[in-house]
C-alpha cells in the first residue's frame, strides 16, 4: 500500500505518496527526479547514493524511504549555496583533477562535507578513513585526498 | 519468516512510537513481519529472498539510543548506532575491545546507520561486535508486550541467522558489567581494511598481575556456525606467567583443536586455524605488555 511520507530534502518540504518498499535513494532519483545521487551496487558497498542526514553520511540504497519520516536529507543538489553556483568542496575536485568520469563524485563529495563537518583540520588518516565507504574506479584516490586536504588546509 | 516479493499492495511498512504497541503488532501477524532497526542488514535480505509482507520500523520509538553508565554496568540502548559505540567515551576507556569492533563494521555510512541490536539479531557468524561483546558477559534485555526479560549474550546465537527470539521479541537493552582489572582487544582479519566481512575475529579479555594471567576469556567470529566463546583455550591462559611467544606454544595448539572452521569464499579452514594462532599469540602478547 502507498504511504504517505514527509521530509525534508534540500531544504525543502515534500509531502508524498511513496511504495513502501522503496528506499531512499529509489525516491530521491524516480520520485522527486534528483538524479545526481547515483545509484551503483544497491546493497552498500560502493558509496555512490551517499547522502547526508542529520549530519551524517549514509548509503541512501541501504534506508528505508518511509524512515526518513520528519527528517532533513541533504543531497548533492543541495550543496551549492545557490543555483548556478558551486560548493567550495565541488570547486576544490574540480581544481585537483579529482574527477574523472564523475560517477563516484557526487557520493564522494557528500562523504567529503560529513568528513569536514566531524573534524575542523581533518588528517589525512581521517580523510582516508572518512571516503573508505566510497569507491571510485578512475582516480587512485590521490587526487581525491588532496582535494580535501586542500579544504581542510584553507579552513 | 516468510519472504514472498509482495507486490506494493500486500506489502506494508508499519512504525509505532512505542515498544508496546510495536510488540503487539509483531504477535498479532506472526511470521510475515519483521523487525526493521539500521535496516543494512534487512535491506540485503529483501534484495535476495523478496519481502515480508510486513516491515515493522523501531525508529519512531524515542529512546533506546542511549550508552548510560552506572557504579557496575555500562546500558547500552538498541538503537544506538555502531558510530556511536565507537566514539563513546565510556566505551574506548572501559569496552575498547566494543570500539575497536564498532569502529571496523563496514564503512562509515554503515556504521552511522547500523544499530548495535541489528548485528547482534542479525546472528551473523561474522557480527563484528558480538565476540567482543561475549568477552565483556553482556546480557540483552528483551521487551515482549509489557513484559522484560535478561538473557545472557552467550546463550543468545543459536545459528547462522537464528537467535532465541521468539515472535513479538524486541531487544532494547544491552548490558555490560563494568571489569575493573581486565585487559581486552579485538582484531579483525579481513582482506582490505573496509567494506570486509570478517575471515576470522577475535576478542580477548584478561587480568594480568605481574605477568601471571589470573583470568582469561576468549571469543571469536567466523570460525563456527555462530559467534563464540572459546573457553578450553582461555582456561589454559589462566596461571600462565607470559615472557614471551614460547609460553604461548601450548594455548595455540588448543585453540587449533578447540575450533573447527570451514573453507568459505571468504577464506580456508587451514588459513583460519593458522590465522587463530597467530592472532590469539599477538592479543596475549599485547595485552601483557600493555600491563607491564
Ligand atoms: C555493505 C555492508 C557491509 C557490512 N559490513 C559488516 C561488517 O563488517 N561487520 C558486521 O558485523 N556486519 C556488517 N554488515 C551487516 C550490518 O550492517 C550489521 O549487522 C548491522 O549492525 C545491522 O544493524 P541494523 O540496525 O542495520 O539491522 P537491521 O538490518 O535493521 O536488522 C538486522 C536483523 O536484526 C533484527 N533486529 C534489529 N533490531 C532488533 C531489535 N532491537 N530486536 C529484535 N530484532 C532486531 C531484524 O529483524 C533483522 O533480522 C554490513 C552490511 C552491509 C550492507
Ligand atoms: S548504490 Fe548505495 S552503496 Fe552502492
Ligand atoms: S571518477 Fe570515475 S569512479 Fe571516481
Amino acid at each position: 500500500m502507498m504511504k504517505k511520507l514527509n521530509f525534508v530534502v534540500n531544504n525543502r518540504k515534500y509531502s508524498i505518496e511513496v511504495d513502501p518498499r522503496k528506499t531512499l535513494l529509489d525516491v530521491l532519483r524516480e520520485d522527486l527526479k534528483l538524479t545526481g545521487t547515483k545509484k551503483g551496487c544497491g546493497s552498500g558497498e560502493c558509496g555512490a547514493c551517499t547522502v547526508v542526514i542529520d549530519g551524517q553520511n549514509v548509503n541512501s540504497c541501504m534506508v528505508f524511504a518511509l524512515d526518513m519520516e520528519g527528517k532533513e536529507v541533504i543531497t548533492i543538489e543541495g550543496l551549492a549555496p545557490k543555483s548556478g553556483e558551486i560548493h567550495p568542496i565541488q570547486q576544490a575536485f574540480v581544481d585537483h583533477g579529482a574527477i574523472q568520469c564523475g560517477f563516484c563524485s557526487p557520493g564522494m563529495i557528500m562523504s567529503t562535507s560529513a568528513i569536514l563537518e566531524k573534524h575542523e583540520k581533518p588528517t589525512e588518516e581521517q580523510i582516508r578513513e572518512g571516503i573508505s565507504g566510497n569507491l571510485c574506479r578512475c582516480t587512485g584516490y590521490v587526487k581525491i585526498v588532496d582535494a580535501i586536504q586542500s579544504l581542510a588546509e584553507n579552513k | 519468516m516468510i519472504m514472498n516479493n509482495s507486490s506494493a499492495e500486500k506489502f506494508f511498512f508499519e512504525s509505532f512510537s512505542t515498544l508496546k504497541e510495536t510488540s503487539e503488532f509483531l504477535v498479532s501477524k506472526g511470521n510475515v513481519a519483521m523487525i526493521s532497526a539500521g535496516s543494512t542488514d534487512v535491506l540485503v535480505h529483501t534484495q535476495k529472498r523478496g519481502f515480508p509482507n510486513y516491515i515493522v520500523s523501531l525508529n519512531q520509538i524515542q529512546d533506546l539510543n542511549y550508552v548510560n553508565v552506572d557504579k557496575n554496568e555500562v546500558r547500552i540502548g538498541s538503537l544506538t548506532t555502531l558510530t556511536e559505540i565507537s566514539e563513546s567515551q565510556i566505551i574506548i576507556e572501559k569496552f575498547p575491545a566494543l570500539s575497536k569492533a564498532a569502529g571496523q563494521v563496514g564503512s562509515p555510512q554503515i556504521r552511522n546507520r547500523a544499530t548495535i541490536a541489528g548485528n547482534l539479531c542479525n546472528a551473523s557468524p561474522a557480527a563484528d561486535t558480538a565476540p567482543a561483546l561475549l568477552v565483556y558477559d553482556a546480557k540483552l534485555k528483551i521487551f515482549n508486550q509489557g513484559n522484560e526479560r535478561i538473557v545472557e549474550l552467550s546463550e543468545f546465537f543459536v545459528g547462522p541467522g537464528k537467535t532465541i527470539l521468539e515472535n513479538g521479541d524486541i531487544v532494547i537493552e544491552i548490558i555490560l558489567p563494568i571489569q575493573k582489572k581486565s585487559v581486552s582487544s579485538f582484531v579483525k582479519i579481513g582482506k582490505r581494511k573496509a567494506l570486509e566481512i570478517s575471515i576470522m575475529s577475535m576478542a580477548m579479555s584478561v587480568e594480568i598481575e605481574n605477568n601471571i594471567i589470573k583470568s582469561a576469556k576468549v571469543a571469536c567470529g567466523s570460525v563456527a556456525p555462530k559467534p563464540v566463546l572459546i573457553n578450553k583455550t582461555a582456561k589454559s591462559l589462566v596461571g600462565l606467567e607470559v615472557k614471551d611467544e614460547l609460553d604461548l606454544v601450548n594455548a595455540i595448539e588448543i585453540i587449533k583443536k578447540e575450533v573447527t572452521p570451514i573453507d568459505d569464499i571468504r577464506g580456508t579452514a587451514n588459513y583460519r586455524l593458522h590465522m587463530l594462532g597467530v592472532t590469539l599469540k599477538r592479543m596475549v602478547l599485547e595485552l601483557v605488555r600493555s600491563e607491564a
